[in-house]
């Protein structure tokens, strides 16, 4: 459960990070994010954050479950810090297969 | 405007953490160990470490029991957990006075039931976790108001400087290493954006629960807030107990925090001991027609299993009413709490009389009032009464986001000024106390762990003598920084740390009477952890070292000073210009 709460948690993050200028770049090859697109990218980013919270509070109780998300939160943003620094690879690939958000950039003006 | 207030909103951050940033760092350090101060106390303990896991821990604690006092008033038992692998045992013989729940009379190991009583007298994590909000040597109420002042400092730095970062999910996960000053920019935002929900909680609730302090005139109340929030427990009521032996009472300590305990300090108990046996003759009682009840058996073990299936979850304790007899009622304590109310209590019970039905059943709701509850879920959040292994570990992974968050801010503010100021008689006053205040607290910490283990286990004062190495590789540090920190500061003083806490497991597996592989086949999951821990922060250690050194043997480039520390180089060279 903690650990697919992590994987979720890392996947929202990745899309913040798409929307950033900086990995957008890495993510997306050339160009900048438009505010449409980074709107989209963080709405889905949350989505996926509060999914995550769902495992956790199927494993512990509700007060419990909020405080090991929050947790989890500070160690999957540290994870995709290290991981955009030292792997940015294994971020490309995550993002081409598990992250939804890719799935409406081409709707996207 | 917009420009003006972060121009000064900047400033604000800058100074209202620079002068408490020493402060702030030993007291960070020292915080996150201590979420694990139970498990540092395990470790420090390496009589503990022969116990093994039992699966009928129950029948060893009666057995002993029932040899020791069979006609107690009270048995307690704690039952070894993910904590502590002993079990503590706690009981009131018959007319004497009610005991301190806090710490064992006895400590036993549950797979073959005999007591360890030669348990070396250790200041454990107990110490760190003090030394966190009271710092150490001077009065109680003014190490409390030092760490209070820090850390609401540090509240005004949080607060401004999330202001003054202007876009927080710009570069929200960017690191760029070997950058310089960039890179300590980025270690600085990384340790306090990525972990801001854990800053805020961390220095809002330690404000609050130092408050009591700080409001000078509400006086009299050692511990900010306690009257308000405190009666859940119930144990400060029990202040004026007796206090049992100082080894019995180190045994177990962390197990139950107890703030009424935690208020005295080491020196205090020990007189407080002394005194403590009179009141315990004086009111004991005779009760004859006690002596001759009939002994009853039951089966607890029975009533152990029912009790978990019952609550669903791990029992954590159980307390005995007049054991073995007709009127006898068992109370299991579960281990997971139902509300972060509670900071003390709050877990679900059950009562069995001595025919072993149900006679009370338990599952508290939250605490009472609105004030109880807002102080229970603050307090507990600071002090993870609630958590269970993975939340533990989750703070501690925040706190030492923290840690690097003003360690970073600290080298970050030398590192700025470093070619404009070096030499200046405050440039030289920060850098030296970063130096002592960061690297010599890592230096520090190791002395205080190796010391455990070098001091002979059965000196007078232990605990002081451990409590001296922390304190004096600290002092030598200090003067080393002030006097010797062109020379090669902080590469040796970081070589030293990383060394200690290199070597920690290897000394642990040496003086421990239990060794690597013992521990590994007993699941003594909390030692090998401790020393997990203590080799990453070595290799943390070791690559700053590794750095430092790299650029100290990189030659040439005078434009670009040095990336990480204020190394040798350049600073003689200020020393010749000036």
């Amino acid at each position: 459960m903690t650990a697919l709460a992590l994987i979720l948690i890392v996947l929202g993050f990745i899309h913040f990070a798409a929307s950033t200028r900086v990995f957008y770049k890495l993510i997306f090859g050339r160009g900048r994010p438009t505010s449409k697109l980074r709107n989209w990218l963080h709405v889905v980013g949350y989505m996926y954050l509060a999914v995550a919270l769902l495992p956790c509070l199927q494993a512990w109780n509700t007060q419990m479950a909020i405080v090991i998300w929050l947790g989890l939160l500070h160690v999957g943003a540290v994870v995709l810090t290290l991981l955009l620094t030292y792997w940015p690879e294994a971020v490309k690939r995550l993002w081409q297969f598990a992250c939804a958000g890719r799935l409406g950039k081409p709707f996207l003006p | 405007m917009k420009g003006g207030l972060r121009k000064s909103m900047t400033w604000l951050h800058t100074w209202s953490s620079l002068i408490v940033i020493w402060v702030l760092f030993a007291v960070f350090l020292t915080g996150t160990t201590a979420f694990f101060r139970a498990e540092i106390t395990h470790w420090m303990t390496p009589e503990h470490h022969l116990s093994v896991k039992s699966d009928t821990p129950l029948v060893s604690a009666t057995d002993y029991l029932q040899s020791v006092a069979p006609f107690a008033e009270t048995w307690q038992i704690s039952l070894p957990d993910s904590r502590s692998p002993v079990l503590g045992l706690n009981w009131q013989a018959e007319g004497e006075e009610r005991q301190r729940r806090r710490g064992a009379r006895a400590v036993i190991d549950p797979a073959s039931g005999t007591a360890i009583d030669d348990a070396r007298e250790t200041a454990g994590g107990n110490f760190l976790f003090r030394f966190h909000y009271e710092l150490y040597g001077i009065s109680r109420e003014a190490g409390r108001w030092i760490v209070g002042a820090a850390s609401m400092l540090m509240f005004i730095a949080i607060i401004s400087g999330i202001i003054m970062h202007r876009k927080i999910f710009a570069d929200f996960f960017t690191f760029r290493p070997g950058k310089k000053t960039a890179s300590w920019v980025d270690a600085h935002v990384v340790g306090s954006v990525l972990a801001l929900p854990f800053h805020i909680m961390i220095t809002f609730t330690g404000l609050f629960l130092l408050a009591g302090t700080l409001l000078f005139w509400q006086g009299g109340n050692e511990r900010g807030g306690n009257e308000r929030g405190g009666n859940q427990g119930g144990p400060q009521q029990e202040r004026g107990a007796p206090e049992r032996a100082p080894q019995e009472r180190g045994a177990r300590e962390g197990r139950t925090p107890d703030t009424a305990q935690e208020e005295r300090g080491q020196r205090q108990r020990m007189t407080t001991a002394q005194e403590g046996d009179e009141p315990e003759q004086t009111r004991r009682r005779t009760r004859a027609e006690d002596n001759n009840r009939e002994a009853v058996a039951i089966d607890l073990e029975d009533l152990y299993q029912q009790a978990q299936a019952l609550m669903g979850q791990p029992v954590h304790d159980i307390s005995i009413e007049k054991p073995m007899t007709a009127d006898a009622s068992i109370t299991f304590r579960g281990s997971e709490k139902s509300s972060l109310s509670h900071f003390r209590g709050g877990t679900p019970e059950v009562t069995f009389n001595a025919l072993g039905e149900v006679t009370e059943e338990s599952t508290p709701e939250g605490a009472e009032g609105i004030v109880a509850k807002v102080y229970g879920v603050l307090r507990s959040l600071h002090e993870g009464h609630f958590a269970d292994t993975l939340t533990r570990w989750l703070l501690f992974f925040s706190g030492v986001l923290g840690t690097v968050m003003v360690g970073s801010g600290a080298l970050l503010w030398s590192q700025k000024r470093e070619r404009q100021q070096a030499g200046q008689r405050g440039y030289e006053l920060v850098s030296a106390l970063n130096l002592a205040g960061i690297a010599g607290m890592f230096v520090a910490l190791g002395a205080y762990f190796w010391a455990n283990r070098i001091i002979p286990a059965d000196t007078e004062g232990r605990s002081d003598l451990e409590i001296q190495a922390f304190l004096i590789a600290w002092l030598i540090c200090l003067l080393y920084a002030v006097f010797l920190r062109k020379k090669h500061g902080w590469l040796i003083q970081l070589a030293v740390a990383g060394t200690l806490f290199a070597f920690l497991p290897v000394l642990d597996f040496v003086t421990s009477p239990a060794g690597l592989l013992d521990a590994i086949a007993a699941g003594d999951w909390v030692r090998i952890s401790f020393d997990i821990v203590a080799l990453l922060t070595a290799a943390g250690l070791w690559t700053a070292v590794y750095y430092l050194y790299k650029k100290a043997r990189t030659p040439g480039r005078k434009n670009r000073p040095d990336k990480r520390r204020p190394s040798p180089r350049p600073q003689n060279k200020q020393e010749t210009a000036s």
